[in-house]
């Protein structure tokens, strides 16, 4: 139902502990905070968040935002509405 | 199926789908409002996330007054699923706060979610301590790795810990790192310590550095100089073959990696070691020959284990992770690609129960655990309400499946009775009603002497709590409150947060791992002295009513016949001589805490005096009761000063500790003592001994601001005190 873009930016604000934070359009853009460890738990948070199991190879290739929403388009997410 | 009371399930699927069919704004109000008023009294926290997701969506296509509205209709019609939803959707600036302290009255339970919410808000709004104690209920009831994850960040938006709640027990905890990262267990561990009145300072390891970093004489943990090196090893850490040729050979290779490095260690510096048992792998070529054979990995690591543990008890504790796993389920132990992506063991879902066994053994070691279970009756001990019902009618055993559940629980109770732990019924009854099932029911397990104080009126809980902690001379820190009905634990909860109140579930099947989980009792070892704790404080009690009904109390002491054994400390009791040293708050001079193997250098030195003494009497034999010891006064020979001069409260007001300055004095004349100093070192508990060196004769030389004082006499110049409690000379065995 909910948008993937508002539950993503969900799942960032959490981990990343940033009640404001705004995910940034342009995909170069660095996000603060955004480490090696942050990381393992963006990945965590996803699979709770969207229900699915991703690979090491697909968490190692989710490095941006555009790259995650590619990666969970191809678990059936949908990146619209 | 709308007016069905309290209301009707709803889970965060059935919202969703509900809301998927309104997409512009005042649709999908309505449509939430519809659901709020549906769900009634039910609360599912995440159904209510899911309808503030729903709002949250469609705030662009929603006018402002709109929404202030639906709000202001919730707010009113107060059912908890409308309060979370004001509270979530009121923002997070101060004007949250009251509407957090609004859905957390009304919620039916502890909502460990909103906890953080209303924390958060506190924070912002510079009310930290209030925003720990929300953290800390949170901890204590959430099991789940991502709530615990987001209660140590809340934590670590406070700037510093707040005076009024920082941690009573300070600590030095040395994490160190085997091939498992401990970059997700740490910040659970400080969070845990938090919760659990711990001031730790960390000092975290390298990734796989233990080896070189305990080895290391100059490196920084041995600067860091750690009271407690927690080394959380796995499996993989034994890097054993699947076969060992020689099994023997290789599990003795395995613990003393290990116990070279506790040697290392306390050859250093006096420290505990809290080292993780091997867990067992989950991949075996050897199938289900693996167990079979000797040489088998598995074999191999049950064999180190076993040959640790027989090494533990002495500054070596071993935590048991195959516990863990069992407890988790061997399927969500282990995460094998969170371990190939970050080094990630045991998997995140095994992490609480872990850290909740790793601090539970920091709390025992700090003398936190806690001391007496605090029962309701009915419906916690038994089915139904005695006082209406009879004790024909309530349910305790066979046939109902409740019935039975009721009586395991009296099992479970009294096992942990049997180790040490005490009982007390804390009951709104009518005496005689609540004590007829305890007497006279066929099937009950606890019998009235099995509790230490019974308290059956209609006093409100928290009178006769305080009123139980003065009986026991207890701190209500040491009490675990246990009660089926909310209304009561929120009560006690709000009253006395130093209380541990556990939620209970409504099946009684489920009161034993609802209170297991928390693990409030871990013993550190069991000693003779433990076990007899619950006869020796009821016969306290007992001892309390003679008191009243005999004449002087010169009368009453000596009619109870008491009989003191005293000697030096000495191996076979030094566990509880450390237990005591550890554990005792109020009469306690200087309160200074030793380790185990501190106190034995302490035996062995010459220059000092050291005492330990046992009391019994006609009632019941205390076991060891006190500790006192002396050692060279600098700069002026001869003389001794008091280092240590301590007491369990199960012996107050028996003249024990006359006995024990008598003993003191005794030596002093015969050693030639000069002169004897002793030192008050005040802390928050310890006031009733303030007064206790002048009273016996010493006289003040010096006293500081902080009530710190120092006092001195001259044994031989001072009259033994005459003591109403004989020596049991004959038994007494010098320490060699």
């Amino acid at each position: 139902m909910a948008s993937l873009r508002f539950r993503l930016t969900k799942v960032f604000r959490e981990v990343l502990d940033e009640d404001d934070l705004v995910l940034p359009e342009d995909p170069t853009e660095e996000i603060e905070g955004w480490d090696s460890l942050a990381h393992v738990e963006l990945m965590m948070a996803l699979e709770s968040e969207f229900d699915v199991a991703l690979t090491n190879e697909e968490t190692a290739e989710m490095t941006s935002i555009p790259a995650i929403e590619q990666v969970l388009s191809g678990h059936g997410v949908e990146v619209g509405g | 199926m709308n007016d069905t009371a309290p209301g009707a399930a709803l889970r965060a699927a059935d919202v969703e789908a509900a809301l998927a069919l309104t997409a512009d704004g005042p649709a999908r109000l309505e449509a939430v409002s519809r659901l709020v008023e549906r769900v009634g009294r039910r609360f599912d926290a995440g159904a209510a996330e899911a309808l503030v997701d729903g709002i949250e969506l469609v705030r662009g296509s929603l006018p402002p007054e709109a929404l202030s509205e639906g709000l202001d209709a919730w707010a009113r019609a107060a059912t908890p699923t409308g309060l979370y939803l004001v509270a979530r959707l009121r923002g997070t600036g101060a004007e949250a706060g009251p509407a957090w302290d609004a859905f957390l009255s009304a919620a039916p339970g502890v909502v460990p979610e909103a906890l953080l919410h209303r924390a958060r808000v506190r924070i912002k709004a510079g009310r930290a301590s209030e925003a720990v104690a929300d953290v800390r209920l949170a901890l204590h009831e959430g099991a789940a790795y991502e709530l615990w994850s987001r209660a140590e960040k809340t934590l670590r938006r406070l700037r510093e810990m707040p005076e009024d709640v920082r941690g009573s027990r300070a600590l030095r905890l040395a994490v160190l790192s085997g091939q498992a990262s401990t970059a997700l267990l740490v910040p659970l561990l400080r969070a845990a310590c938090v919760r659990d009145g711990i001031d730790v300072t960390l000092h975290v390891g390298e990734y796989d550095a233990w080896q070189s970093e305990i080895l290391d004489p100059a490196g920084e943990l041995a600067r860091f100089e750690p009271d407690v090196v927690l080394l959380p090893l796995h499996w993989r850490d034994a890097a054993l073959p699947p076969t060992s040729p020689d099994p023997e050979a290789a599990a003795r290779d395995v613990a003393d990696r290990v116990q070279n490095a506790f040697a290392a260690l306390r050859a250093r510096r006096e420290c505990t070691l809290v080292v993780h048992a091997f867990d067992l792998p989950p991949d075996e070529p050897l199938g289900h020959l693996a167990a079979a054979s000797p040489g088998g990995r598995a074999a191999v690591l049950r064999r180190a284990n076993e040959l640790l543990r027989r090494e533990a008890g002495t500054g070596l504790h071993l935590l048991d992770l195959e516990q863990v796993a069992a407890e988790v389920g061997r399927a969500r132990y282990e995460d094998p690609r969170r371990w190939y992506a970050a080094r990630q063991h045991p998997a995140a879902t095994a992490l609480v129960p872990l850290v909740e066994r790793q601090v539970a053994l920091l709390r025992a070691l700090l003398g936190l655990s806690r001391k007496v279970a605090v029962l309701d009756l009915d419906n916690t001990l038994w089915g139904g309400v005695v006082g209406e019902e009879g004790v024909e009618g309530i349910q305790l055993g066979a046939p109902s499946a409740a019935g039975e559940s009721f009586l395991d629980f009296h099992r479970w109770l009294r096992e942990w009775k049997e180790r040490g732990v005490l009982l007390a019924v804390c009951s709104k009854n009518n005496e005689a009603d609540a004590r007829e099932p305890f007497e006279k029911h066929p099937e009950t397990v606890l019998r009235l002497d099995d509790f230490v104080v019974f308290k059956a009126n209609w006093q409100d809980k928290v009178s006769n709590l305080r009123e139980i902690a003065d009986e026991l001379s207890l701190g209500l820190d040491s009490f675990v409150f246990v009660d089926d009905n909310p209304v009561e634990r929120a009560w006690v909860r709000e009253q006395l947060p130093m209380v541990a109140v556990p939620e209970l579930p409504e099946d009684p099947a489920l009161y034993v791992p609802a209170i297991e989980r928390h693990r409030y009792f871990e013993p550190i070892a069991l000693s003779d002295e433990d076990r007899q704790r619950h006869e020796s404080y009821r016969a306290e009690v007992e001892r309390g009513r003679l008191r009243e009904s005999s004449g002087s109390l010169e009368d009453f002491l000596d009619g109870l016949a008491m009989v003191a054994r005293d000697a030096g400390f000495d191996a076979p009791n030094l566990p509880r001589i450390a237990q005591l040293v550890n554990k005792t708050n109020q009469f306690n001079l200087t309160t200074r805490r030793y380790t185990e193997a501190q106190l034995r250098e302490q035996a062995e030195d010459p220059a000092w005096w050291t005492r330990w003494f046992r009391l019994r009497d006609r009632f019941r034999d205390t076991g060891l009761i006190g500790v006192m010891s002396c050692k060279p006064r600098e700069g002026e020979p001869g003389a001794l000063e008091i280092d240590q001069w301590l007491m369990s409260c199960r012996v107050l007001g028996r003249q024990m500790e006359r006995y024990m300055l008598r003993a003191l004095l005794l030596h002093c004349r015969e050693a030639g003592v000069p002169r004897l100093y002793g030192r008050y070192l005040p802390t928050a508990k310890n006031a009733q001994v303030a007064e206790l060196l002048p009273a016996l004769g010493f006289e003040r030389i010096e006293a500081q601001d902080g009530g710190e004082a120092l006092f001195a006499l001259e044994p031989a110049s001072i009259d033994l005190p005459d003591v109403p409690i004989r020596r049991e000379a004959d038994e007494v065995g010098e320490a060699s």
